[in-house]
Parts: C-alpha cells; sequence; structure tokens
C-alpha cells in the first residue's frame, strides 16, 4: 500500500492487521517514513489538546454562570443579613441569624451516604436488588428511583427499599418523596435504619425551611436514638442552633 | 439499559449541539459533586475532575470510540470521573479504602479501559506544535481538526467543507501540514 494512504488509515484508525505489519516495519526500516509519522503524531495530540482547551474554557464559563447564580443568590442573603442587623440592634447576632438558616444548616449536615447494606437473604419480593444498588452506587439516582419502584413486587419489602429510595429522592431534590419514605421507615419502627430515618427527615424539613417540625426530630432522635450516641456531637449543635 | 431521552441527548452530543453540551454537564454536575465527598478531595479538585471527566466522555462520542450507550449518561460520566478520582488519589499516594477500590466501575456495560480518559504530558515539541496550529488560518486548522480530532474520512471533509473532490481536500490537507512543519523549521 502507498505510504500516505497507510498513514492517513492510520490515523483514521482504520489498518487491518496486515497494514498494522506493514506500517510496523516500516516505522524500522524507513526513516523518512517514521518522521512523518512522528510529526503527524504530534499534530495530532496539538489538534486535541487545542481542542481539549476550547472545551475546558467553554465548562469554565458554566461555571462561571454558576458561580453568578450563586452570588445573586449571597445577594439575598445579604438582603437578609441587613435585616439581621437590624435584630442585631434588637438583641440578635447578625452571624448567628445566618449560620442557624435552615438553609446554611442542610448544606452544613447534608452528605449522602454510601450504599453499605448487605442484602443477605432480606429478599422477600424475590427480586434483583442488585440493580438499583448498582445505580445508586453510581450516582445515578433517577435511574435507582425508577428501579426501586418497578422492582416492589410485594408488601414486604425490606427495609433498605424505603431508605435508599428516600435518599435517592433527596439526591434529587424531591424533598417531599423523600420525607414519605423516611417516614415509612420511622412509623415501621425499622431498626437498622430508624435513627438515619429521622436524622435524613430532619435534614428534609431544613430544606423545606420547616424549623420546628426539624427541631421535634431531631430532639427526638437525641433524646431516643436506637444506637447510643448516634450523631451525638452533630445533633448537640444543630438542636442548639435551632433553639 | 438507557432511556430513550438519554439516547436523544447522545446523539444532539454526537452532532455536536451546544446546548446539550451545556444541559448535560450542568445535570450531572451537583450530584457528581455529592457522589465526591466520601473521597476527601476538595471542591475544586472535585470539579476539576468533573470537568476533565466530562470531557474525556465528550471526546469519546466525538471520535467515534463511543458510538452507542451501553448505559446512561450520567453512569459513563461517574464512571469516568471515579477511575480518574482513584488515579488522582495514587498518584498524591493517598490511601485508597479498600471498599472503594473493590467497588466496580461502571456497570460491566462498558469497560472503562475503552477509552482515552488519560491525559499524556506534551513533549515540547508537542506544545510547539500546538503554538503554531493554533497560528494557522481558520481553513487549515479546521481540516486537520475534522482529520485528526473528529476522524472523519476525507469524502466526510469534502462533504462538510464544501470541497471539490477529495483530492482537493487531500491537497489542502497536505499543503496545510507543510505550513506545519515549516513554521516549525523558522522556530
Amino acid at each position: 500500500m502507498n505510504k500516505d494512504d497507510l498513514l492517513h488509515k492510520y490515523f483514521l484508525n482504520e489498518l487491518n492487521t496486515e497494514e498494522k505489519i506493514e506500517l510496523e516495519t516500516l516505522l524500522i526500516n524507513d526513516a523518512d517514513f517514521k518522521a512523518q509519522f512522528d510529526f503527524e503524531n504530534d499534530v495530532q495530540h496539538a489538534v486535541k489538546n487545542t481542542e481539549k482547551s476550547n472545551l475546558k474554557k467553554k465548562l469554565l464559563d458554566f461555571e462561571n454562570e454558576i458561580k453568578n447564580q450563586e452570588k445573586k443568590n449571597t445577594f439575598n442573603w445579604k438582603r437578609l443579613a441587613m435585616a439581621a442587623s437590624v435584630l442585631l440592634l434588637i438583641g440578635f447576632g447578625g452571624y448567628n441569624y445566618y449560620t442557624s438558616t435552615p438553609d446554611y444548616l442542610f448544606n452544613t449536615y447534608y452528605q449522602i451516604p454510601d450504599y453499605t447494606t448487605a442484602m443477605g437473604n432480606n429478599n422477600s419480593c424475590e427480586t434483583d436488588w442488585n440493580l438499583p444498588k448498582t445505580a445508586y452506587e453510581n450516582a445515578n439516582y433517577q435511574k435507582a428511583i425508577d428501579l426501586y419502584n418497578s422492582s416492589k413486587t410485594c408488601d414486604n419489602y425490606p427495609d433498605f427499599v424505603d431508605y435508599y429510595l428516600a435518599q435517592s429522592y433527596l439526591a434529587v431534590d424531591n424533598t417531599s418523596q423523600a420525607i414519605i419514605h423516611y417516614k415509612k421507615l420511622i412509623d415501621k419502627n425499622s431498626t437498622r435504619y430508624i435513627d438515619q430515618a429521622r436524622w435524613y427527615l430532619g435534614l428534609c424539613y431544613l430544606k423545606e425551611g420547616q424549623k420546628e417540625n426539624a427541631l421535634d426530630v431531631f430532639r427526638e432522635l437525641q433524646v431516643n436514638p436506637n444506637t447510643p450516641n448516634y450523631k451525638k456531637p452533630q445533633l448537640k449543635k444543630i438542636v442548639s442552633t435551632l433553639e | 439499559m438507557t432511556k430513550q431521552s438519554d439516547q436523544a441527548i447522545f446523539l444532539e452530543l454526537k452532532q455536536g449541539s451546544g446546548t446539550a453540551f451545556k444541559n448535560v454537564y450542568q445535570s450531572n454536575r451537583d450530584a457528581f459533586i455529592n457522589y465526591s465527598k466520601k473521597f476527601g478531595l476538595d471542591k475544586q479538585e472535585v470539579l476539576d475532575v468533573y470537568q476533565d471527566a466530562y470531557i474525556a466522555f465528550y471526546e469519546n462520542i466525538k471520535t467515534g470510540k463511543l458510538s452507542e450507550l451501553k448505559c446512561s449518561i450520567t453512569t459513563y460520566i461517574t464512571s469516568i470521573g471515579k477511575y480518574m478520582i482513584m488515579d488522582r488519589l495514587r498518584k498524591q499516594k493517598k490511601m485508597v479504602n479498600s471498599e472503594f477500590a473493590l467497588e466496580k466501575v461502571g456497570e460491566n456495560a462498558f469497560e472503562i479501559t475503552d477509552f482515552d480518559i488519560t491525559p499524556n504530558q506534551p513533549s515540547e515539541r508537542q506544545l510547539q506544535m500546538q503554538r503554531q496550529f493554533e497560528k494557522l488560518g481558520e481553513k487549515c486548522r479546521q481540516i486537520l481538526i475534522w482529520f485528526y480530532y473528529n476522524k472523519m474520512s476525507i469524502k466526510e471533509i469534502m462533504a462538510q467543507g464544501d470541497y471539490n473532490s477529495e483530492n482537493v481536500v487531500k491537497s489542502q490537507k497536505s499543503r496545510c501540514l507543510k505550513g506545519l512543519k515549516t513554521a516549525l523549521l523558522v522556530k
């Protein structure tokens, strides 16, 4: 095959086995061919790097847009902080006001948990719970929701289903659905998940701006945890802040 | 298993839609940041990995290495990102929690090693080449991008660039390469 065509096919990833051998032989025996091959390889690198830099610039622009949006939100906080400074005059601390806002508390304490449940024989629906589990582990929360919901083929499905469903709903900002599933675990008095359900239910209420409900749930967890000392330091802080 | 909407977005990305490029970036960003919290990287580092993972995913679509979706877009991006995080942690000689290390990357629907994801450090010669490439005229830059980056055949370039024949494309490409070579020699 003509040397130019060989190089051409190489850069389009179209060489067959025979042509690959031909190319390798030429690279060893033909210095001019090797020089041209190296040159075009460098061109390919240059083009790829330039295109990559262009894409990176675009993504940085997207990030700037997101930051600007966040600044706008901060602006609202500034206005609230101004209102808070008025309150300061009548006895409240502006800083305390800001750090006790439900949004601030939610962002400080919320972290989506890893999948840690051993599924064992607790499989009353005879369903393959590995599919939603994998989706959850891969942070594909909407898919996890779809799969958990479609896999609940009987009423007495295991508790972890409600737990990871709730977590997935919270991760995709569907707080009201998350609340329903955390409450189910609490109503069922789920030994394995009741503490976690209360903790995240409280966080859901914070996300929804429902301070009083959040405080009730956190207090209950603080006073009556299923696992002794569950989130003890965090609860102490969050309850005293909300109070 | 992929949703119909993922397939539609995949096609839009393949066709170079700027809107799809932005939407996919934005819609997977927060979930990725949240997911990466467990690895203990700071937010800026996580964002950096997310961007690299997203670019790798996008480039593999554009170059045809990823020709069809075998799982959801989110799974691809997260799996590539997770691989990159592990790579970073190893390079920083940080302990990689065995639990994380044992986690499967992806859903076995695709092999992470099939992707071009680990960028090589460019040599001095390649950096010089990149500077010269950026100085080329628009027509030359475009034809070289189509060929070396988008892996478009001469026929496809002919159609896309409105050239009269395949020979015209070949000679144009050849002239552009010569121009680059000369610029490097002069430098």
